[in-house]
């Protein structure tokens, strides 16, 4: 079993902190707290899963035990799917983060478009994707002050992390191209694109391959 | 004519909120709901409504509304002027509106959000189980965002529960917060630490429903503080990022964060930030372990 440390993050949560990122076993871990059925949230994220509990129903004491039981029993879980996700590889930082990594553009694309990623977790705002996987040469520093507005769609990297933003946000990630596809439908009866485990390619699309996918309203 | 609530003005932010969306901050979706829940409570206890059921919350300054049908109302939450067609009315009290009334709610004298709550049911999207508005995905609410002017929100029939009076709440633009320790309490120097629950801070024009900037004598973290990787993020969080100004995530904040969690108000407390606005001071106590 992977090393941990449980801690406590107020009063009706508690923060299970991993030495070392956890790929796949994530996905383990966080089915089998669900299934305790103690908590109201359960939020993986790339080193640390977050559990949120009511403490007039439960003590830490009690919440204690239960992590440390589910932990030692991950339920297996089959891999996920492998999804082909189209990028169109334009983003307004692809140059100057090619340049900082001492890549010709064309390399980047195709080093950040080689690797089988796997959603680690999905966070931040409805239907952020965040990958595991990035090749660790690819790692680029987060943008001292954030973009006001980040198109939906875009495709970044934020130190050692890669990750796809699904809404218009605020952002500080390097982006290195956008997907047509919308990650993120409030309407639709499966309102998200993808789910933990899911494993992702990327696809490098041309301008007009990308006009003819878009999904996006902008 | 199908009963329904016309905005005339919608005041400087005017949403429709309700207990929120628990459960999906693994999916990048905040909880929102409304940000001080105990007022939200009572308006809805006045007009015989679930404690739960979607009210409007407005923000410092409140809105300007029509009815088209006979609808009972109440308002709570922070002090402001009241008015049913031109005469002032009392909070935490419910009122029967005939169709065609105005309501005016005017500008809150101390704290921050007060709560509207009819005894019909609004109409609005839901998401997740909620009809609570988070403006920043267009979740919820009247199309996703904040009221505006001319916006009709329908009602549904009246419930016929009774109006009553309830026992208001005091509320003062000054809180003090109690809190507890979070995961990385311990990058904050000595000296920081001991700082955190003595020292007064402000909350800064940078303050809506996702956070706060406190503003106040900097905090500082030790030179050996690791690089943070994105970890969850909930709310009533002390976020200290390397400029030393503490921000303070609210309902509607986002579910992962990067920056060092030095620690978090206590579950009890957390309905008192709802009532922060810019210029509020703010002190914050360790809770002790009969609080929480």
């Amino acid at each position: 079993m992977r090393q941990y440390r449980l801690m406590s993050y107020g009063d009706d949560a508690l923060l299970i902190d991993f030495k070392t990122e956890l790929g796949p076993a994530l996905a383990m871990y966080v089915a089998q707290l669900r299934e305790t059925k103690l908590f109201s949230d359960v939020i993986p994220a790339y080193r640390s899963i977050t559990v949120q509990f009511n403490p007039e129903d439960v003590s830490e004491a009690q919440v204690r035990e239960v992590i440390t039981t589910a932990l030692a029993n991950p339920i297996a879980l089959p891999p996920g799917p492998i999804i082909d996700v189209p990028v169109y590889y334009n983003g307004a930082d692809l140059r100057s983060a090619a340049k900082t990594l001492g890549l010709k553009p064309k390399a980047l694309i195709i080093a950040h478009s080689a690797p089988l990623y796997e959603v680690a977790f999905l966070g931040f705002l409805p239907g952020f994707t965040f990958l595991s996987g990035l090749p660790k040469h690819l790692a680029l520093p987060r943008h001292d002050s954030p973009r006001l507005r980040v198109k939906p769609g875009s495709v970044g990297i934020a130190g050692a992390q890669t990750g796809i933003y699904a809404l218009p946000s605020p952002g500080g990630w390097q982006l290195l191209g956008r997907t047509p596809w919308k990650l993120f439908n409030p309407e639709a009866k499966a309102p998200f694109r993808f789910k933990a485990a899911d494993r992702l390619k990327f696809t490098p699309i041309t301008k007009s391959e990308f006009d003819n996918m878009l999904e996006h309203e902008a | 004519m199908t009963a329904a609530v016309q905005i005339i003005r919608p005041g400087l932010q005017t949403t429709i909120q309700d207990f929120g969306r628990a459960g999906l901050r693994h999916k990048g979706v905040p909880a929102s709901g409304a940000a001080d829940p105990r007022a939200m409570i009572i308006a809805n206890r006045c007009v015989g409504l679930e404690d739960g059921a979607a009210v409007f919350e407005f923000t410092l300054n409140g809105p300007t509304l029509r009815l088209t049908a006979d609808t009972g109302f109440a308002v709570a939450g922070a002090p402001c002027e009241i008015k049913l067609n031109g005469r002032v009315v009392g909070a935490a009290k419910g009122h029967l509106a005939r169709a065609g009334s105005l309501i005016e709610i005017g500008r809150i004298t101390q704290g921050a959000r007060g709560y509207v709550a009819f005894d019909r049911a609004i109409a609005a999207r839901e998401f997740g189980g909620s009809k609570s508005t988070h403006i920043y995905s267009g979740l919820g609410g009247h199309m996703g965002r904040a009221l505006e002017k001319q916006d009709r929100i329908k009602l549904g029939d009246r419930s016929g529960a009774g109006l009553s009076a309830q026992q208001p709440l005091r509320i003062t633009d000054a809180q003090i917060l109690r809190i507890v320790p979070g995961p990385e309490f311990r990058y904050l120097t000595q000296k920081s630490k001991t700082r955190l629950t003595q020292i007064p801070f402000t909350a800064s024009a940078q303050t809506d429903r996702m956070g706060t900037r406190l503003n106040g004598k900097k905090l500082s973290l030790k030179s050996k503080t690791p690089h943070m990787v994105s970890s969850a993020l909930l709310p009533g969080t002390l976020q200290l990022p390397a400029g030393g100004q503490i921000v303070l995530s609210l309902v509607d904040s986002h579910c992962t964060g990067g920056y060092v969690r030095a620690a978090r108000i206590i579950r009890r407390d957390l309905p008192l930030t709802g009532q922060i606005k810019p210029g509020s001071p703010i002190w914050f106590r360790w809770a002790r372990e009969t609080d929480v």
